[in-house]
């Protein structure tokens, strides 16, 4: 997801630009020039200029500097789609989790990050069976949040 | 101390809290690719449903483990479990290829105790004085410190000056979003409901520290095995990590209080301390020719930094409320959500609360060499647990804990466009610490900036009307103005020399 510096500045003057508009569309407080606007103008102001600095500056051509805490990244196409997969997959998580119930959805979410990251089939549903009856008995029994049953309700307990 | 305090401490559920948390922490540290802020980060949603000491007990404990276990990958495979260890890594890594693991895990296990303890005892000296002075704040001073916490952040990030502006006025941005604090006027909501209390914080935290970390570890392959290098036994290690901590002593105690003082800057964390320390410390040294060739000194003074710098966070955080790393920037959101607003008055009103986090301070400090030195004896075994399985628990539990806050599903999207938003951040360069500190503090500014405002009926000028805030203000100007022209300096440089090496640029 690595883009150059110019596209990365630009997309930061055109967000800067978007949120500048909507923000002077707010009401100002009673006797002062400025009021719930300000506040977003100043951040949208700043993320045009930061933009424009980064975009059109410089060169706007260098590397992005590798983050030590990792080995660096690997080229080819499948490692790329890789984070995009997994975005799909929360995608699908959100979407699915009402309707499905948090059992069938996190057992589906599991199991499709364990084959994203090259778990084989067999594998990725030894992990996310247990995984979800653990993660079941930690926040549903012991911490009480209402997660949600969806097509299991009949067997709630 | 009093004694309900040390009561509380030493009951059971919060010496296991303790407990559980240095195993996790020291765990999740041990991880290659597993930052402390993120153990944090996946711990929030528990802490919410905990009694709010305990919490901040089990914050600290994580902190405090999760710091010293990044040593761990360091040493064994050169990639260290969090960026406060990168300052020192290339040195413990040639250590351990030499056959020395054993002995430097357990040198920075030490250093990093001391560490920890002379920051929380400079905490604890410091913090109530300065809480004496910060009574006496209003709105226009604490306006100025949020701006100077702002500021720091900036200022002491790795990135350009440029990127860690954006990403500062990011989480400006995202703290705007909801309804405003002045005439309650719904912001960036698109009529949704849902939105109307702002981006909820714990689930943006997990988005942008946790998932991000999930996405990139996505992209980056198969890694190397660690050194297998001839193992010492663990009587030896023991005493030769003695012999070097008492040769290097001076090291320790110099680095431990500079580290504390760099901990307690808003912005700066762990990880600016072992840097600056490790620098400092081969600038002194009878033997700078042999950093980063495998020498033991830089790496008592990287690991003893670290872990006092972590101590030294809490002082603004507790004092002001200003956060001074991603971690305390964490533990404010907490304290807010339990209905404790960190500030002077904390010191008067909620002792306990101060006398509890020195207290699990100075007892993780401690838990944690039992703990250090298993993982120290297991090491290779524990950074070989492959990601595949790792990643896909690690995804559950932040998806989850995100939908525990809110009891919605719009946790689960704010977890997806944060760490969306996060993981491209940080593959262009863009510091994340900025972004964080933007979201608490853009709140914190705005409402002293609308109140201030209202109070001195749009006069401008008022913001200098009082000593402390002509003081602070004058400091906040000051450092935009440097702030600027190390920017203009830096496109500059750029334009004469289009490519400089980018690992400078990344850790000064």
């Amino acid at each position: 997801m690595y883009c150059n510096d110019r596209l990365s500045g630009s997309l930061l003057v055109l967000f800067g630009g978007l949120v500048l508009w909507r923000a002077s569309t707010f009401p100002s407080l009673a006797g002062l020039e400025y009021g719930p606007g300000l506040f977003p103008s100043i951040a949208a102001i700043g993320l045009i200029v930061c933009g424009a600095l980064i975009g059109f500056g410089s060169r706007g051509r260098r590397k992005a500097p590798s983050t030590l805490t990792m080995p660096p990244r690997q080229k080819g196409w499948r490692m790329a789609a890789r984070p995009l997969a997994l975005l799909i997959v929360i995608l699908g998580y959100g979407l699915l989790l009402d309707p499905l119930g948090f059992h069938i959805a996190s057992f589906m979410a599991v199991s499709a990050t364990a084959l994203i990251f090259g778990m084989r089939a067999g594998g990725a549903v030894l992990l996310a069976l247990p995984l979800v009856i653990g993660v079941h008995l930690l926040f549903y029994s012991l911490l009480r949040v209402p997660l949600p049953w969806g097509l299991l309700a009949p067997m709630a307990w | 101390m009093s004694a309900s305090t040390l009561a509380a401490l030493f009951s059971p559920a919060s010496l296991a809290v303790i407990a559980a948390c240095t195993l996790y922490g020291t765990f999740i540290g041990a991880m290659p690719g597993l930052t402390a802020t993120m153990a944090v980060a996946l711990l929030v949603p528990f802490t919410y449903f905990m009694d709010p000491l305990i919490a901040i007990s089990a914050i600290v404990a994580t902190t405090t483990t999760a710091i010293f276990a990044g040593d761990v990958p360091g040493t064994l495979m050169r990639i260290p479990g969090t960026p406060a260890s990168a300052a020192y890594v290339e040195d413990a890594y040639r250590l351990s290829r030499s056959g020395r693991s054993r002995s430097t895990l357990m040198v920075s296990l030490f250093a990093a105790c001391i560490g920890g303890l002379v920051g929380v005892a400079l905490l604890a000296l410091i913090a109530p004085q300065l809480a004496r002075v910060a009574v006496q704040f209003s709105s226009f001073e604490t306006f100025w410190l949020a701006c100077l916490g702002l500021s720091c952040a900036v200022l002491t990030s790795n990135g350009s000056v440029a990127k860690s502006f954006s990403s500062l006025f990011l989480g400006l941005f995202i703290a705007t979003i909801g309804i405003d604090v002045a005439v309650g006027h719904p912001r960036f909501t698109f009529g949704n409901y849902e939105l109307f209390d702002g981006i909820s914080f714990i689930p943006a935290i997990i988005g942008l520290f946790a998932l991000s970390e999930i996405l990139r570890s996505a992209q980056t392959g198969h890694r190397d095995q660690p050194a297998n290098a001839a193992q010492e036994s663990f009587s030896k290690a023991l005493h030769e990590a003695a012999l070097v901590l008492r040769r290097f002593k001076r090291n320790i105690a110099r680095s431990s209080v500079l580290g504390t003082l760099i901990g307690a800057l808003p912005g700066a964390g762990a990880d600016i301390a072992a840097w600056i320390c490790y620098a400092i410390s081969r600038r002194f040294s009878r033997h700078p020719e042999r950093y980063g060739t495998g020498y033991i000194e830089g790496v008592t003074d990287g690991g003893s930094a670290n872990n006092a710098a972590i101590g030294g966070a809490w002082t603004p955080a507790l004092v002001f409320g200003i956060p001074g790393d991603s971690v305390t920037a964490i533990a404010i959101g907490i304290l807010l959500l339990n209905g404790m607003s960190p500030g002077p008055q904390i010191f008067t009103e909620s002792p306990e609360l101060v006398h509890t986090l020195y207290g699990a301070f100075a007892l993780s400090n401690l838990a944690m060499i039992p703990a250090g030195l298993l993982v120290i004896m297991a090491s290779s075994q524990v950074v070989r647990i492959p990601r595949r399985v790792l990643m896909p628990c690690v995804l559950l539990f932040s998806l989850v804990g995100a939908y525990a806050i809110t009891n919605s599903v719009i946790a689960i999207w704010t977890v997806l466009a944060l760490g969306a938003l996060g993981y491209a951040m940080e593959a262009n360069g863009f510091p994340l610490a900025p972004a964080i500190l933007g979201i608490v503090l853009g709140t914190i500014v705005e409402e002293n900036f609308m109140t201030s405002m209202m109070k001195a009926q749009g006069d401008l000028l008022a913001f200098f009307d009082r000593p402390w805030a002509a003081a602070l203000g004058t400091l906040t100007l000051l450092l935009w103005a440097l702030l600027l022209t190390r920017g203009i300096y830096e496109s500059v440089q750029r334009r004469r020399y289009p490519s400089p090496s980018s690992e400078t640029e990344t850790y000064p």
